[in-house]
């Protein structure tokens, strides 16, 4: 999970359709700038943003029933 | 003298077996284009890459792989919530995140199919992925 959000402008990140070292490698509409893992944050490694950073957000991976219990009012993407 | 033979004749399929596996090995990964001092890799729709600023960070253009085309998957976002009532019950797994006041869940099978989701924590651009 990271933030999508650069300068004010928020990208709109899509899978480029090639993956380095079997990770998938993302670009954004936006800018077609190419984002890749590393380090906790997704790094422009070609492009308008080249060596610029999305950093991680924290975040839980956990089974459905556990985590409705603890957040009832959550939002459900399946 | 016949099982002396058998051996080596063994060890000559197998090392050549090996040899053919290197070979394939080394064969695979993708092929770069120089033009002048850029570089780009080609993927399976014909569209060229440019990774000359990847290059310079130590990207290996060998070590991109698939190029299945920027549209072989569809992005999900904020149409793909699930509106009618949730499961409580449901051991599926999820990537879970809270903050500003709010919670999300995202399904890792859909993110599985779909790779990214790009939507909003509050009023905070985010971006799922797995």
């Amino acid at each position: 999970m990271y933030s999508r959000e650069i300068d004010g402008q928020a990208l709109t990140l899509a899978p480029s359709g090639w993956t380095y070292r079997r990770t998938f490698v993302l670009y954004d509409k936006e800018t077609g700038t190419l984002w890749y893992p590393d380090r906790g944050s997704l790094m422009g490694i070609q492009g308008k943003h080249f060596k610029r950073r999305l950093p991680m957000l924290e975040s839980t991976d956990t089974k459905f029933n556990k985590w409705v219990k603890e957040n009832p009012a959550t939002k459900l993407m399946k | 003298m016949k099982t002396k033979l058998k051996r080596k004749w063994i060890l000559f399929v197998i090392l050549f077996a090996f040899a053919g596996l290197l070979l394939v090995s080394q064969s695979s990964g993708t092929a770069a284009l120089k033009e002048g001092e850029k570089t780009y890799i080609v993927d399976q729709t014909g569209e060229r890459w440019n990774i000359t600023q990847a290059v310079s960070l130590g990207f290996n253009p060998r070590y991109f792989e698939f190029g299945i085309g920027r549209n072989a998957f569809t992005p999900l976002g904020e149409d793909n919530w699930q509106e009618s009532p949730v499961d409580e019950y449901s051991q599926m797994r999820v990537i879970g995140i809270t903050g500003n006041g709010e919670a999300h869940a995202y399904s890792i099978a859909k993110l599985w199919s779909h790779e990214t989701a790009n939507t909003h924590l509050g009023s905070q651009p985010i971006v799922a992925g797995y």
